[in-house]
């Protein structure tokens, strides 16, 4: 087992944020503005000034919510490391060298890009198909090259122009809209050119590797940038048991061949790109590296050992990133692949249950069918593409059976771990409730042959016929053959291939736990049938959905303490173009933090919030917890009514324990400006000689925006997971702050309250 | 009379018991307001209303004004409502004919009017935030009682005589139903804004009823017009109540 940072004894455990947060997330983006706008050209015209002033607008206000997102990696120890190859790559520019900062973005994208101020974002995703060094440090220098010659402003500048024209020049307008696209991508194409120019003879001056064979390795990130970092075999017995097998008819003849992102491409889907296509780029490094070999430059500057052990935590952090985001598949086969190397991981053991069941969970879910359909296999190269086709052939009730089979699996593997249970309860609850009504359906006392349990699954899981096109991109006649197979997995689930399944049970029917755990799902899904029952009864139209999660309206909770977590406030003005008001937005969410802490402060009620503008340097720890606490509310606004704990439920039970309270409140509000209904103010003005009153205000409502905002705010216990919609209002006012004292005074009063 | 208005204030108290579950605007749910209300017989005159007084039946009258005080006390009930109690002085001056048989002369003689408007109503918000805030339809019961006397008339330059500056009027009152639609604003901290335009109308009273016959001022005095004063001067209030605009300041005690 390999032992890096983000890893403690035994197991894996994700990287944090540690050391001292940078001031971009706790110092107000206004402020950084007013400063920023201060070095504009005096001289320039007044309209490019008012360009260049929006432009650090929104790129700075963009690369602060960045830095507050959690998205952004704040390591000391990895970011020295990044901080030592800028170092090497700016030896001789010791100006540039200081404008520059590195930061790791916590994505399973491939990217790096330089933002307003200096900054420059790596992803993770790109450091984990990394070979070396020598890599990494063309690719920032490539973005040093984009901060060097100001690119970010300067195209925002001819974006800006390109725009305008678009509108003035009757050529133009004419044209469709992609013309300006195309105009603005070929003047982005310009800017990376110069990037690619910058890096290569930045890279030269170093003793780093700057042949041609590096650099096509690094085009060959690019050209493979959708694949995962490594192409192995995913054998379908992956999955199976000693009582469970899987049929030989769900695993794919061939994959389909790897064949990259085309190198070359034609004219018209050049203009649509804003990089030069892979080829002209390989050629224009070509052209620079004609004459440089690897006499006296190394792969390794800084640490071998630092560059390994960040790709390292880069490749172990993935498979919790593609969960995060549903992509349940990309999850298993990343798992899988550290799996290989790490066999007893608990942690990417867990990862795998975990998605399991979040596509089991999203499957035999009838209301949100979006995440189990994303992933078609079919266009999927590789190795991986086994998984995909598995987990997209395999029908609903066998899915679910085999998520259970493997979950439960492990809880026998790792009896006291606290996350494990609640998924296979989880689990067993779709199961007994869409699957299988009988209790008594196991086979207690007759043992079934492996072979017998494989005929069993060939019966259940004919073959198909599975022709895949490497040309067409389009969706053709076989898609029509894979929706034909998704409807006829219905007709599994009341079949005789169905009740087999339970098979896989066999040896874990002895054991107490899962019988208890069975039993209470039964209970519990009879209890809620009869509750349907009752109420159909009483003449109240209701539905027994099951295991979901209901929504309920907050009143007279009795909570002791509520931490408020991130709030939000954003002030959007829909008769300008953008229409973003970044600065009265930011302001507008100061004023709300203060209207919760004097509303708390009238009812004596204890409140604590956690927002990145009011943390301190020395808050890493705390400003973990809230990314870790906004990742969790996204997962089950994801999961919307479906019952299943966050993907890193352990950790949020750990939070939890931490402040002290089970219940976090996410609140926010969205303001908005919107053309007035001239209807209305015409009304008042043409009655206005009955009553004179009415002429200022109709005059008043006509030159007026029309105000309404969006007041959101929910309650969650994050153990039981129990939510309360305190607030989903949409209201045609002005959110005064008179108006939102009230609201928020409610809202709180509510949550304060005990019962009587 | 006095009956129906308990019945009516009962109700809404008992009401208000059974919800007693009002949060108020930051926990505060009662509130003084100070109003003023130009009152005009304005709009009456645009509507054409059928005034019975002579003297505002006449298009070249003037526009008359009136400047009202308003006490308001409010307390919130429902979360969405409050209760209203109101006060307000409502003084008036009009004019009357009368005839002397004496001197066969027909004068006019002043009428004032001293009354006091209590009204109970209800505010039911709109605006879905906690009351009292936010824009609101009011319902109003209001009791105005008042007593007339005959003073001297500013048309006339002959001084009142005697048995009529003598006479000694009934206090009478009647009942009105009102409605408002007005918002309520916080302005500063704990002061309120309130401006709402309102429109009711005052049935008559029993003094219609009442035996007025001429002998009443003796035998040289009569009056005119059918009207009798008291009812001129609940006429005159209908007029002025058509619609009135009002502006309140409050401070949201407790």
């Amino acid at each position: 087992m390999q032992i890096c940072k983000g890893q403690v004894k035994g197991d894996y455990q994700r990287i944090t944020n540690t050391g001292s947060l940078p001031s971009e997330v706790y110092t107000p983006s206004t402020e950084k503005y007013y400063n920023e706008i201060q070095i504009i050209e005096s001289d320039l015209s007044k309209s490019d000034q008012k360009t260049q002033q929006q432009y650090y607008l929104e790129s700075g206000f963009s690369i602060d919510e960045m830095m507050r997102s959690g998205t952004v990696l704040f390591n000391p120890e990895y970011n020295a490391y990044l901080d030592h190859i800028a170092d090497i790559l700016l030896k001789g520019d010791p100006e540039l060298r200081s404008k520059v900062h590195f930061y790791l973005l916590r994505s399973p994208v491939v990217n790096a890009f330089a933002g307003e101020g200096g900054n420059i974002f790596i992803s993770m995703g790109l450091i984990a198909m990394l070979d070396n060094e020598a890599e990494l440090a063309y690719i920032m220098g490539h973005e040093i090259g984009h901060i060097a010659k100001n690119h970010g402003l300067d195209f925002y500048v001819e974006a800006t122009e390109i725009d305008k024209k678009s509108s003035n020049n009757s050529l133009l307008k004419k044209s469709s809209f992609d013309n300006t696209m195309v105009t603005k991508n070929r003047y982005s194409q310009t800017l990376e050119t110069e990037a690619d120019d910058f890096g290569i003879q930045t890279l030269i001056r170093t003793k780093y590797y700057a042949d041609t064979t590096t650099l096509d390795d690094v085009f060959d990130v690019l050209k493979y940038s959708y694949l995962p970092y490594e192409n192995k075999r995913f054998p379908i017995e992956f999955f199976e048991g000693p009582n469970y097998v899987i049929s030989k008819n769900l695993q794919l003849d061939s994959v389909k061949r790897i064949t990259g992102v085309q190198e070359t491409v034609s004219a018209k889907e050049a203009n649509k790109s804003t990089h030069p296509s892979i080829a002209e780029r390989r050629k224009a490094v070509r052209d620079y590296m004609l004459n440089v070999t690897k006499d006296n430059r190394s792969a390794y500057l800084v640490s071998e050992n630092t560059f390994i052990e960040l790709r390292h935590i880069a490749r172990y952090e993935l498979p919790m990133f593609y969960l995060h985001n549903n992509y349940f598949q990309d999850a298993i086969y990343a798992s899988y692949l550290i799996l290989q190397k790490d066999t007893s991981s608990k942690y990417f053991e867990k990862i795998i249950a975990k998605s399991l069941t979040g596509l089991t969970k999203f499957r035999n879910s009838t209301e949100d069918e979006v995440y189990a359909e994303k992933a078609r296999f079919e266009t999927y190269e590789g190795e991986q593409q086994q998984l995909y086709f598995l987990l997209w052939a395999m029908n609903d009730v066998e899915l679910n059976v085999m998520a259970l089979n493997y979950s439960f699996n492990l809880h026998l593997k790792y009896p006291e771990d606290q996350e494990i249970m609640p998924i296979c309860k989880s689990l067993v609850n779709d199961l007994v409730f869409y699957h299988f009504n009988d209790a008594h359906d196991f086979y207690e006392d007759k043992t079934i042959s492996r072979d017998s349990l494989y005929t069993l699954s060939d019966n259940a899981n004919p073959k198909l016929k599975v022709v895949i096109s490497e040309k067409s991109t389009k969706k053709t006649r076989k898609t029509t053959t894979v929706r034909a197979k998704r409807a006829s997995t219905e007709k599994i689930r009341a079949d005789k291939y169905k009740k087999p399944l339970l098979y896989a049970y066999y040896d874990y029917w002895k054991n107490p736990d899962f019988r208890k755990l069975w039993n209470t799902a039964v209970d519990e899904r009879d209890l809620r049938e009869q509750n349907a029952k009752d109420y159909r009864k009483a003449g109240i139209k209701y539905t027994n959905k099951g295991d979901t999660r209901d929504y309920f309206n907050g009143h007279k909770l009795g909570i002791d303490k509520v931490v408020v977590v991130d709030p939000f406030y954003k002030r959007i003005d829909l008769r300008k173009n953008g229409g973003v008001e970044y600065v009265s937005g930011e302001e507008g969410e100061i004023n709300y933090l203060q209207i919760l802490k004097d509303n708390a402060a009238l009812l004596d009620m204890n409140l604590e919030i956690m927002d990145p503008l009011q943390l301190e340097q020395n808050d890493a720890e705390k400003f973990t917890d809230i990314v870790n606490l906004n990742d969790w509310f996204s997962e089950q606004l994801d999961f919307g009514s479906i019952n299943m704990p966050g993907y890193n439920q352990g950790m949020i039970d750990s939070i939890a324990n931490k402040y002290e309270t089970d219940y976090f409140l996410w609140t926010g509000i969205i303001s908005l400006r919107d053309k007035q209904n001239i209807l209305g103010p015409i009304v008042y003005i043409a009655l206005s000689p009955f009553f004179i009153p009415l002429l200022p205000y109709g005059i008043y409502q006509l030159v007026a925006p029309d105000y309404e905002f969006f007041y959101l705010s929910l309650l969650y216990n994050v153990k039981t997971r129990e939510a309360n919609v305190l607030k989903f209002l949409f209201l045609d006012n002005n959110d005064t702050r008179a108006i939102l004292n009230s609201h928020t005074y409610e809202m709180l009063y509510e949550i304060s309250t005990k019962p009587k | 009379m006095k009956n129906r208005f308990l019945i009516i204030a009962s109700f809404l108290l008992l009401q208000s018991a059974m919800f007693a579950q009002a949060i108020g605007y930051q926990g505060k749910k009662f509130m003084a307001e100070l109003g003023y209300s130009p009152v005009s017989n304005l709009s009456a005159k645009y509507f054409s209303y059928g005034l019975a007084d002579d003297y505002y039946d006449d298009a070249n009258d003037p526009i008359l004004f009136k400047h009202l005080i308003k006490v308001n006390l409010e307390y919130t009930v429902f979360n969405s409502g409050s209760l209203v109690f109101r006060y307000n002085p409502f003084n008036y001056t009009s004019n009357i004919n009368y005839y002397s048989t004496a001197t066969d002369i027909t004068d006019l003689v002043g009428i004032e009017s001293k009354g006091n408007m209590f009204a109970f109503g209800y505010k039911s918000y709109t605006t879905p935030t906690a009351a009292p805030l936010g824009k609101y339809f009011g319902f109003y019961v209001t009791r105005y009682s008042y007593s007339t006397a005959l003073v001297q008339s500013e048309f006339s330059r002959n001084s009142v005589p005697e048995p009529l500056a003598n006479f000694k009027w009934d206090k009478v009152s009647s009942i009105g139903l009102s409605v408002s639609y007005g918002v309520k604003t916080i302005f500063y901290d704990k002061l309120t804004m309130d401006i709402s335009l309102e429109a009711g109308y005052f049935f008559d009273n029993a003094v219609s009823s009442v035996n007025f016959d001429n002998a009443l001022l003796g035998a040289e005095y009569q009056f005119v017009s059918d009207a009798y004063p008291q009812q001129t001067t609940l006429i005159n209030t209908r007029a002025f109540f058509f619609a009135v605009p009002t502006i309140a300041f409050g401070y949201l005690a407790f």
